[in-house]
């Protein structure tokens, strides 16, 4: 059950204002509200616990290449599809569980920050050492859009909600960007719920007047503060300051998908509805140019979503712990990459329907398939099976395989930053760095 | 100490109020309210209950939520507004009612601003804070709406969100609390809210700043009932139980049952929903069960349309058997009988079949799953058959298994005409029917329906919900029972409902209160409740490790670290046949593991009478039996064997280890870090002191902790005016 107050039941309430409920919500299509662009989009879609090798791996030369099981789902997609094997996701060798390193590191590619917490499994935990990739390219390019990013997110924060584990996203050191779990939040928070533009103007002028009234406060209370605690309420400010611009400046954009009746956001059996749910609206707020930018994870690190409508009756952390002569598990873990592929390849053809600039939105966008480790069953950091999805405007060919060897990720995070046009030499700890992969 | 105080640069301090004084002070961390404290916090303040799930998640410092680290990104801004919001426009809906007066009258908005504003931001309010507060209420179309956008930004405010401990003159290094703060810690650390109007009161009046005074309060709250409840999630959080609700556990399956006779369909006595059925015979009593005689037909007909059809829901997981006879005198009829079928609302079914000319086969239309024949089917198509489906409905697929033999020949061994349908479009319920058309006459015998009983669809939240409920109605009962440590593991009592009643092992609870139920003697204490149990378990399965684990990091205060990265370690085949300990008994088999797993397992053993949702059992996986004995290594005075969890409880009951490891867990609490030995707070130590033996009391350990200087306070850094 979602208990986000949509802006209706906040709107009831406002008593003298109710009575404009009434008036119909002035739909525009989407393709008329968003700025047709052509800009480049970059997204990363994350699921974890490794993969199978065998069945990831593509038949074949660098050019002309099978998919493999887990893959053939995006075998619409193949010539803008870009394989990646030997990258290894290493960042400079901080202690820490693989998972931990494994997701927390992956798109920093930077140590965690010291492990300073214990967590109620009784380990100790850092968080993120400095901003991921999508960030700095959001830093970069400073999108015109109404968010400068979006995370989204399935059932993240199960096992690991207290800690970094179930947030990917970070804008710098331990400043976590958690994602938005909660379709029917996102629906209203991103696309105006439904409301009227004229509603809304009335919530939205109230909303910033009293966040301006919480950053005054804020900006008395920091420097009384010890200089080393003002850094965090300083982005508490900041993030109070780009609420309360971004309230001014966003009315109901364009059509949304509209996510129907609430379903109950934790039940493990509702995972595939809510990640269809949760495809859409990103789709969505690309379209509408909402954002350019976005992550997506599929549950947390570590994750243990029972993969049910597959046939799994196990925690998907556990079943990736189950040995490689163990068939059946190995079939079910195949299976269980495989529909995530499927779902990537939906967001694909979502973008690939909707016309943007000369061309479609897919066209313009470069997906980021990501895992935490590379096999389950061993934790191993090496090659991490690394999967493009788009082209961004054809800044990477795609149609290729490549098979590396002990590349970095960072290597990987820079040739993204690149193909996004930002123009960096370097990403994340320079030591771990052998410059950008030929993509 | 007096290297302590040569750090802070100057002698040792004077104590405010005169006491001998340990000297120390840390540095303060602006703790923002937890979501059990935000939430507490605003039904004392507003009277207003808001659902937990609008707000931030916590971040665990040192195993407890204590948001001292992350700052917030704008989700979780925009999380802190709509919590605001949805709190304010409740609490406002009455206007009158909530100001006491009428918000119409300046003089009534104006007199409520001020003690309003200090309640909410527990502390004195500056004039300008009070000119801006007042601001805020001439906003909105009406008096009404601007009461409501204030509460709204006293609420979204740092100064509520987070507990700051500024101001104040650093002397000696260190800055005394003053009032206020001391109140905010000791109700935040006691009740999980905002200080009540006797401590506002003693902080108003200055009654806050000796340790005699401090500790006066300190077991004012600890005897309230509040106190009791959050002495309650303070256990709740150290063992780390409050994540159940959120976890997917599913019970031990039953041994598989044999099929069931449903009622016989039977086709002569009117049990059919509908049909569609011009020109059908139904000759009465002339029905030979489930045979098609062709002397006798159950029912036939020589129309070229008949279809009549029976609902038959089928629930996942769930198998059904339908047997009968069918046949046709004329090749060129078409007949069948469909066992899944959309019909009459959808055109979608499976069915076995014979079109005009052909042979018999499975056929499905309107999904996309597909259906094979196993072999050739060689019958003769004008002769009566018999015919047995097997239908098996589970979560992820319709697997459809069909004999199909002359009626008096033998039945076939294995199924020849197999459909697998794993597809999206697959039916899932449905109805049962006979249809046919073409020329010549058509029959069927009875059919024939067997169902396995279906299983009780298990839903978990209700259960969970009662674990930690009932885990924590047996926390509160024991708090204010005095709270001594020694009975945590070694009560013989729990409190259960009609929920819980059944996984405890208890008979004869009705209802849904709590009532004090004593323990089977295989249970005992907390770490015996299906709550721990559970928590610790895989979602099908008992884990000793995670149980095993928990007891070394949370009782005897071990820290496990991984392997360090690189080190590959390839995971053991298991063999299901064997039970979780033998499967488990991998571990210790390959040295590289058996250094950290000898430690957790031989613990975790312990709990094996008891599966994944705590439920008692002598047999597991089967009937192999369950062997609860273990080993406690390398805990100190708690180490030994032990033949079952009485054993392992009553080891770690009575150790002197476990005592100082759930003190230093309440020091971890009330001070949002990890302890640290170089530092050598003076307060952990008190705490250990006044903890020695199995008389130890939580009241015992939270006096040393609330009289000590450092909750007194905290280190002057480079924000404080000198």
């Amino acid at each position: 059950m979602s208990f986000w107050p949509t802006r209706r039941s906040l709107l009831a309430s406002l008593g003298g204002t109710a009575a404009v409920l009434a008036a119909p919500f002035p739909q525009t299509r989407a393709g008329e509200a968003r700025a047709a662009t052509g800009a480049k989009r970059f997204v990363v879609v994350y699921s974890g616990n490794g993969t199978i090798r065998d069945a990831w791996v593509p038949v074949g030369s660098s050019t002309s290449f099978t998919l493999g099981p887990i893959l053939a789902p995006l075998a619409p997609f193949q010539s803008a599809l870009t394989v990646i094997d030997g990258v290894d996701l290493y960042s400079g060798g901080a202690a820490g569980n693989p998972h931990h390193l494994g997701f927390g590191c992956a798109l920093t590619g930077v140590d965690l920050v010291d492990g300073k917490y214990l967590d109620n499994q009784g380990n100790y935990y850092g968080s993120q050492g400095g901003p991921t990739v999508d960030q700095v390219i959001a830093d970069a390019l400073l999108p015109p859009t109404p968010f400068r990013s979006l995370e989204f997110g399935v059932q993240s924060g199960v096992l690991y909600g207290h800690t970094s584990m179930s947030k990917l996203s970070a804008r710098g050191p331990t400043q976590l960007l958690p994602p938005d779990i909660d379709p029917y939040h996102v629906f209203d928070r991103v696309f105006g719920g439904s409301l009227t533009p004229e509603q809304l103007a009335v919530v939205r002028a109230e909303q910033a007047s009293v966040l301006d009234f919480a950053w005054q406060d804020l900006a008395r209370l920091v420097p009384k503060l010890s200089s080393e605690e003002r850094v965090r309420l300083e982005v508490h400010m900041e993030s109070v300051r780009s609420v309360e611009t971004r309230l001014q400046t966003v009315g109901p954009a364009c059509d949304p998908p509209d996510p129907g009746a609430p379903l109950d956001i934790w039940a493990n059996d509702n995972f595939p509805v809510l990640a269809e749910l949760q495809l859409e609206l990103l789709a969505a707020a690309l379209a509408c140019d909402q954002t350019r930018i976005a992550t997506f994870m599929f549950s947390e690190s570590g994750s243990q979503t029972v993969y049910r409508w597959l046939g799994a009756t196990a925690g998907h952390h556990d079943l990736s712990h189950m040995g490689d002569s163990d068939v059946e598990s190995q079939d079910l873990l195949v299976a269980t990459n495989a529909w995530v592929a499927e779902r990537v390849a939906s967001l694909a053809a979502a973008l690939q329907a909707i016309p943007d600039g000369a061309g479609t939105l897919f066209d313009h966008t470069l997906i980021y398939w990501m895992n935490d480790l590379g096999v389950g069953n061993t934790h191993t950091l090496a090659n991490v099976p690394a999967v493009l999805v788009g082209t961004a405007s054809g800044a990477i060919p795609g149609g290729r395989f490549h098979t590396f060897e002990g590349r970095w990720h960072n290597d990987l995070l820079l040739s993204l930053c690149q193909a996004m046009d930002v123009d960096l030499d370097v990403f994340g700890n320079p030591e771990v760095n052998a410059g950008p992969l030929p993509l | 100490l007096c290297l302590l105080t040569l750090l802070f640069g100057c002698d040792r301090p004077e104590d405010d109020a005169g006491e001998p004084a340990d000297g120390f002070a840390e540095r303060s961390a602006t703790r923002r309210l937890t979501v059990e404290e935000w939430q507490n916090t605003v039904v004392d303040l507003l009277g207003i209950e808001v659902d937990p799930s609008l707000l931030p998640a916590d971040e665990l410092t040192a195993g407890f939520p204590a948001n001292v680290s992350a700052s917030l990104s704008d989700l979780e801004v925009e999380a802190t507004l709509a919590a605001a919001e949805s709190a304010a426009a409740a609490a406002t809906s009455d206007v009158e009612l909530f100001l006491g007066c009428d918000p119409a009258e300046r003089a009534c908005v104006e007199a409520w601003a001020g003690p309003f504003l200090e309640r909410a931001w527990r502390r004195p309010i500056e004039a300008d804070e009070r000119t801006s507060f007042l601001a805020l209420t001439e906003l909105g179309g009406t008096p009404a709406d601007g009461v409501r956008l204030a509460v709204t930004g006293a609420l979204v405010s740092g100064s509520f969100l987070y507990r700051p401990e500024v101001g104040g003159t650093p002397a000696g290094g260190r800055v005394a609390l003053d009032g206020w703060q001391v109140a905010s810690r000791l109700s935040y650390l006691l009740w999980r809210t905002m200080p009540d109007e006797i401590l506002f009161e003693a902080a108003r009046t200055e009654a806050l700043s000796s340790p005699e005074q401090i500790e006066e309060q300190a077991l004012r709250l600890l005897a309230d009932p509040r106190g009791a409840e959050a002495l309650a999630s303070f256990h709740v959080d150290w063992l780390g139980l409050g994540s159940l609700p959120l976890l997917d556990r599913v019970p031990t399956p039953p041994p598989p049952q044999p099929l069931q006779s449903h009622p016989l369909l039977d086709l002569d006595a009117g049990l059919w929903d509908q049909t569609d059925a011009q020109g059908l015979t139904l000759p009465a009593g002339t029905f030979a069960d489930g045979v098609l005689d062709t002397g006798a037909p159950a029912i036939s007909s020589d129309t070229s349309d008949t279809e009549i059809y029976a609902h038959h829901g089928v629930e996942l997981g769930s198998t059904f058997m339908l047997r009968g006879s069918l046949g046709a005198d004329d090749p060129d009829a078409s007949l069948g009988v469909t066992f899944l079928s959309g019909l009459p609302a959808s055109n979608a079914w499976y069915r076995l079949e014979r079109r005009p000319g052909e042979i018999y086969a499975l056929e499905s239309a309107g999904t996309d799953g597909a259906c094979a024949a196993e072999s050739t089917l060689s019958l003769d198509v004008t002769a009566s058959i018999d015919f047995e489906i097997e239908v098996e409905a589970t979560f992820s697929a319709v697997t459809i298994e069909a004999r199909v033999w002359a009626t008096g020949a033998p039945r076939p061994n294995l199924p020849q005409l197999v459909c697998v349908d794993d597809s999206f479009t697959r039916l899932t319920d449905g109805t049962v029917g006979v249809w046919s058309s073409g020329p010549g006459i058509k029959a069927w015998g009875d059919l024939l329906l067997q169902t396995s009983v279906p299983e009780e669809p298990f839903d978990f939240q209700p259960v969970a919900a009662a674990f930690v409920d009932g885990a924590r109605s047996f926390l509160e009962t024991w708090a204010a029972d005095g709270a001594r440590l020694d009975e945590l593991l070694l009560a013989d009592w729990a409190m259960a409902n009609q929920t819980l009643a059944p996984y405890l092992g208890v008979e004869g609870v009705t209802g849904e209160s709590w009532q004090r139920v004593t323990l089977p003697p295989e249970r005992i204490g907390l770490l015996t409740q299906p709550l721990f149990l559970s928590v610790f378990a895989k979602p099908d399965q008992s884990s000793p490790i995670l149980r095993g684990k928990a007891v070394r990091e949370m009782l005897l205060c071990d820290v496990l670290l991984p392997p360090p990265p690189g080190v590959v370690t390839i995971a053991p085949d298991l063999d299901p046949s064997l039970t979780t300990r033998e499967r488990f008994a991998e571990h210790v088999a390959d040295p590289s593991c058996a250094a950290c797993h000898q430690m957790i397992d031989p613990i975790g053993f312990g709990f094996e009478a008891f599966d994944q949702l705590g439920v008692y059992r002598e047999f597991e996986n089967g009937n192999l039996p369950v062997d609860a004995s273990g080993e406690i290594v390398s805990g100190g005075d708690a180490d030994g064997t032990f033949v079952d969890v009485r054993g392992l409880v009553e080891q770690l009951a009575s150790s002197d280890e476990v005592r100082s490891c759930i003190v230093t867990h309440w020091y971890r609490y009330a001070a949002a870090h990890l302890e640290d030995p170089e530092a050598g707070d003076p307060a952990l130590t008190a705490a250990l002191d006044a903890c020695t033996d199995e008389t130890c009391r939580v009241e015992d350990i939270v006096r040393a902790i609330v009289t000590s200087d450092s909750f007194r306070f905290r280190a002057a850094h480079d924000g404080d005016t000198p």
